[in-house]
C-alpha cells in the first residue's frame, strides 16, 4: 500500500520536474565534464521479453504466453513509436517508467545488439565485454573504463565510482578507482588515531592494497566534510535505495551533485538468468529497473544534460522457451541508452528477423550491431577520448546517432 | 634466534591451510615438521569426537512466527514474531525429516525461518569447525568445494531445508575420489534445485545444470570452444572421441542426458499425480529424453536404462584432462596464490589424472600440492577472504565463538555470503577482488566491531597474552607475534605507539585497542 502510493508520488515528482527550470539549465554542459554511468545487467536480460516484435508471428508461435510480451489484452506491452522494419515494437507492461522516458525523448533502445562471439557463458562474456573486446583472445587484462580513464588526466577527487561491493572487472586496471556501495554508510568506526595509523601503514603496502587504502581513507574524510546540494523534489528516495541497484544509483546520483569531479560510475543489477520461473521473476526485475531508471533521471535534474546512462547486459535469452517456464543462454539484445543529449524515443540497429533461418544457430536473436559501437559513439561524442581506438581496438566509426 | 622466528616458516605454511595458526598447531609442526601435520590432517577420522560434542552443545537463536492458520486466499496468518535460542537439530537429520519441513500436507505450516532453519544451522556449525576443529585442512577443503560447487541456500525454501544433505554429500568427500563427488552433487537436491534441474523436462531441456557442469564443475571455461568451432566434429580429436574441449552442442545433448533428473519433494505432475515424497534424489523416466546423443564426440545409445546415460556424462566431464587442468589449477589458487608454477599443475594434474578412480585421489593431490617447493616457500602471499580474517582474528586472540546471526552479518558485510553466493562461481579468489576500497573498509570496521559482539564473541586477552607482568610495549609484541607471526618491524612499533599515547598502564582497553589495530594492519590481510 504505502509502496504503490509512493510510486505515484514519484510519477507526480517526475511530472513536476518536466517543467522546472532545472531541467533545461544545466550549470556546466562543457563536454570535458560529462558524466557516464554504465549500468550492467548481470545473468542474461530476456530482451525479447523486454522489447519484441508484438505483431510477428514466429514471436507469437514460439514464444508462449507467459514469457512473451502481448499485443492486446489487459497486460498487453507498451507500443513504441520509430521502431526498426516499421514492425509493432513494444516494452514489457511493467516497464511504463521507461516507455515514459522513451516517449519524451530521452531513452534510445538499440536492438539485436551484443557481443558477437559466440560464446553463451555468462562470465566468459562479461569478461569479453568488460575489458572492450570482441573475443576472448588478446592481451587486453584491463577494463575499457580503466583504458579510458587511463587516458584523461582526471583531477577531482572521485573521478571513477564503482557503486558496488567489488571494483568491476569494466574498471580494473584505473589505479584511482573508488568502490562504495553505499555513499551513506561509508565510515570508519573508530577514532582519529586509527585513521592515521592506517594511513601510517598501508602507505607501505603492497601498491594495489596502499592505493585502495590511501583512496578508502580519503574518501571517509572527504564524505565527513562534504554533503551533496540536495533539491528536495529531486532526491533519491531513500525507501527505494534498499537493493544493490538503488543503493549504487543514489550513491552516483549524490557524488553527482557533490563537487567531486565524478566522471565515470558503475553499477549492477542481478538476477536475469531466468532459467525457470520466468513470468513472475522478469516481470518483478523489469519493474525494479524501469523505476530505478527513471528515479535516478529524475534526482539529477539540473545534471541530465551531463549524463549518458548505458544500460546492458552480457548476452539475450534463447529464442523459444524450455519446458520448466524459462529461457536458457542466448545470443542478440537490447541496450539502452538515456540521458538529456541522446537522440531517444527512437529504436537503432537492424532489426534480423525471427524466422529459424534468421536466427544465430537457428535458436538466438541475431547480433547485427556490435555493443562496442554504441559505447563509443557515448565515449566519442560525449566524453571526449584522447584515443578511442585504444579503448575499443578496431571498433567501428559508423556510429547509429545515438547520441 | 628468536621464538618467534622459530615460528615464522611454520606460521606461514599453517596460514594456508588452517583459519590460522594457534600455538598448539604451531609447536605441532616445529615438534614433527610439516610433511606429519599434513598426513595428519588428510587422515582425518570422519568423526571428530570433541568436534561432534560441541555440536551437539551449541544454539543458535531463532526469531520466528507461528502460522495461525490461512486466510480466504488460502495464504497463512502469521502470530507476533518469537524469540528462541534452540540447539542445532537438523545437522544430522534425516532425509524425511528435512522433508517434512517444506511437505504440502504438513499439519502445521512453518513461516519462512523455520523451514530456512536447516541452512541456518549448517552455517553455524561451518564456523563453529573453522574456530575450534582440529582438523581444519577438512574445513579449508569444505569451503573450498562448497564454492566451487556453489549453492545459494537462500534462492528457495527447498534449498535451505535440504541443505543439511549438500553439506554432508561434500563432506563426506572432501579427501575421496572426484567423480564420486561430482555424482553425489549431481544429485544433491540443492544442486538439482539451485541450478534448476529438478525441472528439466525432455524437450526443450532446462540447460542451467549441464552448462555450469561443463563450465565451472568440470572441464572449465578454458575449454569452452564455442566461438571457435560450430559443429562437435570440428573440434580436434572428436573423432578419436577424445575432443580438446566442449562447445554448446555437447552442452545441449548433456542437458538432454539430465532430463527426468529431479527431487522428490511431492510436485504436481496434473491428474492428481505427484512426484514420491520423500525429499531424495528421484529419476522421473517420463520427463527423460531418451534418444540418442553425442557428448563430447561419444556416441550414447538411445534408450538406456535409468540413469545411464546421465551417469555417462559424469564419467565422460569427470575423466577429461581438461578437468585435472582447470581443478588443479583453482587448487594452486587457493592454497598457494594468484600465480603459482604451471610445472606444478602438470605434476598434479598428472596425480589427478593417474588416480581417477582411486578413492583417495584428492588426498594425494593434496599432499603432493602442500609438500611441493612452491607451496612451502614463505614469500606466496595471498589476501585472506573474509571467513579467514575473521577466524585467523578469534583463534589468534584466543576468542571464543558463539553461532549467532551477527557473526554471519559481518562477514556478508564484508562482502562473502556463506552458503548465499547467488552466482554459481562461488567466491572469487583472486586477491584484487577482495582489496577494493568498499571492501577495506568493511574488513575494518568488521574487525573493530568484533571486539565489541557481546552477543558472540568472549575473550580474556590478560590471559591469552599473559600481560600481568608486561610492559605495553611487551603486550603489543606478544599480540603482533600471535597475530602476524614474526616480530614487528622498527617502522611498526613506532607506528603503534601512537595507540599507547597517553596509557602508561596495560589497561583492557589499552591491550583491546592494541590486538584490534594489529588487526587492521597490512600484514594481518595476508594469510
Amino acid at each position: 500500500m504505502q509502496r504503490r502510493d509512493f510510486i505515484k508520488g514519484t510519477a507526480m515528482a517526475s511530472a513536476f520536474t518536466m517543467l522546472n527550470p532545472f531541467t533545461s539549465v544545466a550549470f556546466g554542459t562543457a563536454e570535458d565534464n560529462n558524466i557516464l554511468v554504465y549500468v550492467f545487467l548481470r545473468g542474461g536480460m530476456d530482451g525479447l521479453q523486454f522489447c519484441a516484435p508484438v505483431s510477428d508471428k514466429n514471436y507469437q508461435t514460439n514464444r508462449n504466453a507467459d514469457i512473451r510480451i502481448a499485443e492486446s489484452g489487459p497486460k498487453k506491452g507498451h507500443l513504441l513509436k520509430n521502431t526498426l522494419s516499421d514492425l509493432d515494437f513494444a516494452l514489457h507492461p511493467d516497464a511504463k517508467p521507461l516507455f515514459e522516458l522513451y516517449q519524451s525523448g530521452k531513452l534510445a533502445l538499440v536492438h539485436a545488439a551484443g557481443l558477437t562471439n559466440g560464446t553463451r557463458s555468462h562470465f566468459d562474456a562479461q569478461d569479453i565485454i568488460e575489458k572492450g573486446l570482441a573475443e576472448k583472445k588478446g592481451a587486453l587484462g584491463t577494463g575499457w573504463l580503466a583504458r579510458y580513464l587511463n587516458q584523461q588526466q582526471f583531477t577531482g577527487q572521485i573521478p571513477a565510482l564503482g557503486a558496488q561491493g567489488a571494483t568491476p572487472l569494466s574498471l580494473l586496471g584505473y589505479p584511482d578507482v573508488l568502490t562504495m556501495a553505499n555513499s551513506n554508510d561509508f565510515k570508519i568506526y573508530g577514532e582519529e588515531n586509527v585513521l592515521k595509523l592506517l594511513e601510517a601503514t598501508y602507505a607501505d603496502a603492497d601498491p594495489l592494497l596502499a592505493k585502495n587504502a590511501l583512496k578508502t581513507i580519503n574518501t571517509v574524510r572527504f564524505l565527513q566534510n562534504n554533503k551533496p546540494t540536495h533539491n528536495q523534489l529531486a532526491d533519491y528516495p531513500v525507501v527505494n535505495a534498499r537493493d544493490e541497484l538503488g543503493k549504487g544509483l543514489k550513491s552516483i546520483s549524490e557524488l553527482i551533485k557533490m563537487d567531486c569531479g565524478l566522471r565515470v560510475a558503475t553499477v549492477d543489477m542481478g538476477g536475469w538468468d531466468t532459467h525457470y520461473a520466468q513470468p513472475y521473476r522478469f516481470n518483478k526485475l523489469i519493474e525494479s529497473l524501469s523505476e530505478h531508471l527513471q528515479l535516478f533521471y529524475n534526482s539529477i535534474p539540473a545534471q541530465q544534460n551531463k549524463v549518458t546512462v548505458v544500460v546492458m547486459s552480457e548476452f539475450g535469452r534463447r529464442f523459444k522457451g524450455n519446458k520448466s517456464n524459462g529461457t536458457d543462454h542466448g545470443h542478440g539484445n537490447a541496450m539502452m541508452v538515456l540521458g538529456g543529449k541522446v537522440n531517444g524515443g527512437k529504436m537503432y540497429g537492424t532489426w534480423p528477423g525471427l524466422a529459424t533461418e534468421q536466427l544465430d544457430h537457428g535458436v538466438d536473436l541475431a547480433i547485427t550491431t556490435d555493443y562496442r559501437t554504441i559505447l563509443a559513439e557515448v565515449l566519442a561524442k560525449r566524453m571526449n577520448p584522447k584515443n578511442l581506438n585504444e579503448v575499443f581496438p578496431g571498433v567501428s566509426s559508423s556510429y547509429l546517432g545515438v547520441v | 634466534m628468536s621464538a618467534s622466528n622459530v615460528s615464522f616458516v611454520p606460521f606461514k605454511l599453517l596460514g594456508r591451510a588452517t583459519y590460522g595458526p594457534t600455538q598448539k598447531e604451531l609447536e605441532y609442526v616445529i615438534g614433527n615438521g610439516w610433511a606429519k601435520w599434513v598426513a595428519y590432517q588428510l587422515a582425518a577420522p570422519e568423526q571428530e569426537v570433541a568436534m561432534e560434542q560441541r555440536l551437539a552443545n551449541a544454539t543458535l537463536p531463532i526469531r520466528f512466527r507461528r502460522i495461525k492458520g490461512e486466510n480466504a486466499f488460502g495464504e497463512p496468518i502469521e502470530g507476533d514474531e518469537e524469540t528462541a535460542v534452540r540447539k542445532l537439530e537438523y545437522l544430522n537429520a534425516t532425509t524425511a525429516q528435512l522433508y517434512d519441513l517444506i511437505a504440502d500436507n504438513r499439519k502445521v505450516k512453518l513461516s519462512f525461518e523455520e523451514k530456512h532453519r536447516p541452512a541456518n544451522e549448517v552455517r553455524a556449525a561451518t564456523i563453529l569447525r573453522q574456530r575450534y576443529s582440529e582438523y581444519q585442512l577438512r574445513e579449508v577443503m569444505a569451503e573450498f568445494w562448497h564454492n566451487h560447487f556453489n549453492v545459494q541456500a537462500d534462492a528457495n525454501l527447498n534449498i535451505g531445508a535440504f541443505f543439511p544433505l549438500h553439506d554432508r554429500a561434500i563432506r563426506k568427500n572432501v579427501f575421496g575420489n572426484f567423480r564420486t563427488l561430482l555424482e553425489a552433487i549431481a544429485q544433491s537436491p540443492a544442486m538439482l534445485y539451485y541450478l534448476n534441474n529438478n525441472e528439466s523436462k525432455s524437450g526443450p531441456a532446462n540447460e542451467n545444470y549441464a552448462r555450469e557442469l561443463f563450465e565451472l564443475h568440470t572441464l572449465g571455461a578454458g575449454a569452452y570452444l564455442n566461438a571457435v568451432y560450430n559443429k562437435w566434429k570440428q573440434v580436434p580429436g572428436a573423432f578419436e572421441e577424445k575432443p580438446i574441449g566442449y562447445i554448446d552442442q555437447d552442452v545441449y545433448e548433456a542437458a538432454r542426458a539430465f532430463t527426468g533428473w529431479t527431487v522428490g519433494d511431492g510436485a504436481r505432475l496434473g491428474h492428481q499425480e505427484r512426484l514420491p515424497e520423500t525429499g531424495d534424489f528421484f529419476y522421473y523416466e517420463a520427463w527423460h529424453d531418451n534418444y540418442q546423443k553425442r557428448v563430447l564426440g561419444v556416441e550414447i545409445e538411445a534408450n538406456q536404462p535409468p540413469l545411464v546415460d546421465g551417469k555417462k556424462v559424469l564419467d565422460l566431464v569427470a575423466y577429461h584432462p581438461a578437468t585435472a587442468k582447470h581443478l588443479c589449477e583453482k587448487l594452486c589458487q587457493r592454497f598457494i596464490g594468484d600465480t603459482y608454477p604451471d610445472s606444478l599443475v602438470t605434476t598434479l594434474s598428472e596425480i589427478w589424472i593417474k588416480n581417477q578412480t582411486a578413492p583417495d585421489q584428492i588426498s594425494l593431490v593434496l599432499s603432493a600440492l602442500l609438500n611441493s617447493e612452491a607451496y612451502c616457500s614463505t614469500s606466496v602471499r595471498k589476501i585472506k577472504r573474509p571467513p579467514e580474517l575473521i577466524m585467523s582474528f578469534l583463534r589468534g586472540i584466543g576468542a571464543d565463538l558463539t553461532p549467532h546471526q551477527s557473526i554471519y552479518y559481518t562477514v556478508i558485510q564484508m562482502g562473502y555470503k556463506p552458503f548465499g553466493w547467488p552466482s554459481p562461481t562461488g567466491h572469487p579468489d583472486s586477491d584484487d577482488y577482495w582489496i577494493s576500497s568498499n571492501m577495506l573498509l568493511n574488513r575494518w570496521n568488521a574487525i573493530i566491531g568484533l571486539l565489541y559482539n557481546k552477543e558472540a564473541i568472549t575473550y580474556n586477552l590478560e590471559k591469552q597474552f599473559k600481560t600481568k607482568d608486561k610492559t605495553a610495549d611487551e603486550v603489543q609484541r606478544a599480540c603482533y607475534i600471535a597475530l602476524c607471526g614474526t616480530e614487528p618491524s622498527e617502522k611498526t612499533i613506532a607506528q603503534m605507539a601512537s595507540i599507547k599515547a597517553g596509557r602508561a598502564e596495560v589497561s583492557p582497553d589499552f591491550i583491546r585497542k592494541t590486538v584490534g589495530l594489529i588487526g587492521l594492519l597490512p600484514e594481518f590481510q595476508y594469510r
